[in-house]
């Protein structure tokens, strides 16, 4: 046997990894003996068992020693990381600051995310849960609504369904317990929901909750508003329902759904009580219920989907509507009947990920900037024996400890702005410290401590000791220009997120200022309802006592729904002809209040007493598409819902008026008198005082009709609420903008103490020549003077052509204000040049002896 | 942590392995490396003997001081890597010499009272 011959290498392997020894290579030699020894009498197989087993047996402790050097350098690293963080206070605060703000907002940002993904998970049987929605006809034509008759049909004829449910949906309903008058979210459901969704009682037997016809169940909310602490099972609650008070007795309460659920309600009935009003519920012509069915376990859905596709037409011999299944999950997300927001979600994912990171380079860019501070550390431990491995151990630890207690200062910041969050997302987002999230937030700090940790500690690790001990170490600048680059181009984003913010604002302003043609001030708007509606003569009378109250009228919806025609017919009309014309039915009073003007012929007048049958008033656009040149006496006939149809003449024409939102252009109008039709009151009063003249319109109520619900709103906010989205698109942006403007600054300011280090043997070469301090800071801030402006005329066109865009969804809208320009420009340049005239100023005040030392 | 492992590892006095082992390098003198050591044991002992429970004592003796060690010259028969010998500095050696004062001691005070039951 070749005694030369090595063990094998594999062997030698584990054994040099596994085992502590200070004399390795020699105990290797001694395992090599035994081997050969083994080999010799035994065989390759037994030898390399037993080499095996007794490498095995080292290691015992070899873990012990590992545990102990690991246990002494962590303290060792620990120890030097706090007196490092203590000696530059400065950096070490905006460091982690930047990092507090990255991890904030991915924080937020997956909570957010969290609570999207999580809608209607908390159903038991959520998996198997599907909507039925309609295709309309049309492609991508979708909706929930359908009717009555199918959820029964559908359980009888298909036995993959284990249940169904239909609903109805009323969002503003009132409901009365002795004097006390309460709306709420109604939902009309069978009493298969509680076999199907698992919204928990609190009360009641969930079983037989909506089995009587005349049960209401209650969520807690509005269990409390009610009856406070006290039993509100079988108590009798009136149900108004189209004028009329109906009784209904508690028969259960239910948790409040959550917010990510995308069924709401305030209070449950069975279905049946649609019939009240003479609704019909059990046939296939009205559709105006949404079906949701339970699958047995194993069914495919998208079988069954096409399977059920065409059971209108079997039904409803004339339908072009098909049916399709949706899983619950699905609803809120990818909604096919529009809205869902699995976008928003990948958005936001993104822009999480893009703070984060950029927060890391920030990070990185600051700490390779301290390079030098550091390098003389590096070079000792390199001289005492560290190898490059430890030294890259000891950076991350370091850049891991400062993530985690950035984490600690993230989590502070996101539970004190969640709430602010919450109002204006309108979701109900929750952070519980002691929970799973905990895991997944430390996670992700650990990974940004590595990623951030990762260039610093590698680029530190190769400094070379002799250098560095002499002090001629030079920070390298290999990756400076992707650095530059990208500081800019956080500029760029600061500045086109300040440019938005300012159009936004500005056209917000100009939305709200606006003349509207008509008045908005001092409107107060009512539901017509209950009381209201059955002694509107009397509170009217009444009300008009006040000398404060100017005019009252009645209308039927206007600002936001819609009601349109493209059957209108009138004399001269051509063949073919078939504009859209929106039809607003008012009284007689309807021009008072809104002072609305006329251009030609006159307004509904009560002396005339063909107006409420005949009487036609249109709006200068609907002349102008009718292309009447004398509309005054001409015939009409304009279709309307409810067999109210006019068959008339045109009597006026009014001044164009903005009666829907400035997205829109003024469409053409038609305004004729169908009271059965309206279920608005507006109230028009005078400017002072008001508070007087609303307790007279309070007590008026509470005599008159004393079941109405005192719930009403000024018009002129009521308008303001059209432009919500973009309230609060301005609101996120703004938010957007000032992280993103901190983020780019903190950047530059890595960038400028970066160049200033670089810089500081010729900034003291020149200093000795006698350069001036502002001439040493001129210096320094000029290129980036230059960057920020590039980062301007970047930013600028995009900004230009991103919000022409967005403000062509505006009929009405501004132009883009110089100011907008102006004001980006300036805030981030001074910002900028703030941030590092302040490190220019620093360096150019240095002794020049401290930087030319080792010369 | 530390201190459990720091106390274990500054532990006074020997094991009864720790003297074996010493008193295996004294019998072994210039041969005295890891393996020699091991079979020296086994022979002796009449059980066997490995050479990791041999080879982590070493090094916490050679820790403390008791034993060094040097490198012996190149050999071909192990995969040539060299020996590492171990030899007794006068720490060690007082140590052991003590050692071996107690256990005379205890052997003498044995036999005296031992003889008269012998002759029961």
């Amino acid at each position: 046997m070749s005694s030369k011959k090595r063990t094998p290498r594999i062997l030698e392997f584990f054994l040099r990894h596994f085992a502590s020894s200070q004399h390795i290579e020699s105990l290797q030699g001694d395992f090599a003996e035994i081997y050969d020894r083994i080999l010799r009498e035994k065989g390759k197989a037994k030898a390399s068992l037993w080499y095996l087993l007794h490498v095995l047996k080292l290691m015992p402790a070899f873990i012990e020693n590992k545990i102990y050097w690991t246990v002494d350098m962590i303290r060792s690293y620990t120890k030097i990381a706090f007196r490092n963080f203590l000696r530059h206070k400065g950096f070490s605060l905006i460091n982690i600051s930047g990092l507090t703000l990255g991890l904030a907002c991915a924080i937020l940002i997956l909570i957010w995310i969290q609570h999207e993904l999580s809608y209607d998970g908390f159903h038991t049987e959520a998996d198997r849960i599907h909507r039925i929605i309609l295709n309309y006809g049309k492609k991508d034509s979708f909706g929930p609504h359908g009717p009555g008759a199918l959820s029964q049909a559908l359980k009888e004829q298909y036995p993959e369904i284990a249940d169904s449910a239909r609903f109805f949906f009323v969002n503003k309903n009132p409901l009365r317990y002795k004097d006390k008058v309460l709306n709420g979210a109604l939902c009309g459901t069978d009493p298969s929901f509680t076999r199907i969704f698992s919204f928990p009682f609190l009360l009641g037997d969930r079983k037989k909750a909506l089995a009587h016809p005349r049960s209401i169940v209650l969520t807690e909310t509005l269990s409390k508003k009610f009856f406070g602490r006290s039993d509100p099972l079988g108590r009798t609650l009136g149900l108004e329902w189209w004028g009329r008070w109906y009784d209904f007795t508690v028969s259960g309460v239910v948790e409040d759904p959550p917010s990510n659920s995308h069924i709401q309600f305030d209070y449950l009935l069975p279905i049946d009580f649609v019939t009240l009003s003479g609704m019909e519920i059990d046939t296939w012509d009205a559709i105006a219920y949404h079906t949701y069915i339970l699958l047995n376990e194993g069914i495919d859905a998208q079988a069954l989907s096409d399977k059920i596709s065409g059971i209108l037409q079997r039904h409803l011999s004339e339908s072009a509507y098909t049916i399709h299944l949706e899983a619950l999950r699905h609803i809120h997300l990818y909604n096919d009947a529009g809205g869902g927001s699995i976008m928003y979600v990948y958005l936001f994912g993104i822009i999480g990920l893009l703070i984060l990171g950029i927060a890391c380079i920030n990070f990185m860019n600051l700490s390779t900037a301290q390079s030098s501070q550091r390098a003389l550390e590096v070079g000792m431990r390199k001289v005492v024996g560290s190898n490059r491995s430890q030294l890259i151990a000891q950076f991350l630890s370091e850049s891991v400890v400062i993530a985690l207690i950035a984490l600690c200062f993230a989590i502070a910041v996101v539970k004190a702005v969640l709430p602010a969050i919450g109002d204006i997302t309108d979701t109900q987002l929750a952070l519980e410290i002691l929970g799973p999230q905990i895991l997944v937030f430390l996670g992700i700090a650990f990974l940004t401590g590595l990623v951030s940790g990762s260039y610093p500690a590698l680029y530190l690790s190769r400094v070379l000791p002799m250098r560095a001990l002499k002090g001629t170490h030079v920070s390298g600048g290999r990756s400076f220009l992707f650095r530059k680059y990208l500081v800019v181009s956080q500029f760029v984003i600061s500045i086109l997120l300040i440019f938005a913010t300012v159009v936004i604002y500005e056209q917000l302003i100009f939305l709200r200022s606006a003349d509207l043609g008509f008045d908005k001030e001092h409107i107060v708007n009512f539901e017509l309802r209950g009381g209201l509606r059955q002694n509107y003569s009397a509170i009217k009378q009444e009300l008009l006592k006040n000398p404060n109250i100017v005019a009252i009228c009645t209308t039927n919806r206007s600002l936001s729904k819609r009601f349109a025609t493209d059957k209108a017919v009138w004399e001269g009309k051509e063949e073919g002809e078939r504009p859209v014309m929106a039809i607003h039915s008012v009284d007689f009073d309807y021009a008072d209040v809104f002072d609305i003007q006329l251009v030609q012929g006159r307004y509904f007048s009560e002396e005339y007493s063909t107006d409420i049958s005949e009487g036609i008033i249109v709006n200068e656009a609907a002349v102008r598409v009718m292309s009447l040149k004398e509309p005054i006496g001409k015939r009409f006939f304009c279709p309307m819902p409810f067999n109210m149809s006019k068959n008339g003449k045109i009597i006026g024409v009014v001044k164009d008026f903005h009666f829907r939102s400035l997205h829109s252009k003024i469409e053409p109008l038609i305004l004729a008198i169908a009271p059965g039709w309206h279920t608005d009151m507006y109230v028009k009063m005078r400017g002072q005082d008001l508070p007087a003249t609303l307790a007279h319109v309070e007590r008026t109520f509470r005599a008159l009709a004393p079941d109405f619900a005192l719930e009403f709103n000024f018009l002129d906010e009521k308008i303001d609420g059209l432009y919500r989205t973009e309230k609060r698109l301005s609101s996120l942006i703004k938010y957007g903008a000032m992280i993103a403007i901190f983020i780019a600054c903190m950047g530059l300011f890595g960038l400028a103490s970066f160049m200033v280090e670089q810089r500081s043997k010729e900034i003291g070469i020149r200093k000795i020549l006698g350069a001036s301090l502002s001439n040493i800071t001129f210096l320094l801030t000029r290129e980036f003077g230059v960057w920020i402006s590039i980062a301007n005329v970047i930013a600028w066109p995009v900004g230009y052509y991103v919000m022409r865009k967005w403000l062509e969804n505006f009929a009405y809208r501004i132009d883009i204000p110089i100011r907008a320009f102006v004001f980006s420009g300036t805030i981030v340049l001074g910002l900028s040049l703030l941030t590092v005239c302040h490190k220019a100023i620093k360096a150019a005040l240095t002794n020049p002896v401290s930087s030319l030392r080792y010369e | 942590m530390k201190d459990i492992i720091l106390r274990r590892k500054t532990m006074i006095g020997l094991t009864r392995k720790e003297e074996l082992i010493l008193l295996s390098i004294l019998n072994l003198g210039k041969d005295a490396y890891l393996v020699a050591i091991t079979d020296h044991l086994s022979k002796i002992t009449g059980k066997k003997v490995t050479i990791t429970s041999v080879h982590l004592p070493l090094n916490r003796l050679e820790r403390r001081g008791l034993i060094e060690s040097s490198l012996g010259e190149a050999t071909a028969v192990r995969g040539g890597r060299r020996k590492r010998i171990y030899t007794i500095t006068n720490k060690g050696f007082t140590e052991l010499r003590e050692y071996k004062r107690i256990h005379d001691e205890l052997w003498a005070k044995y036999s005296k009272s031992s003889a008269l039951e012998e002759n029961v």
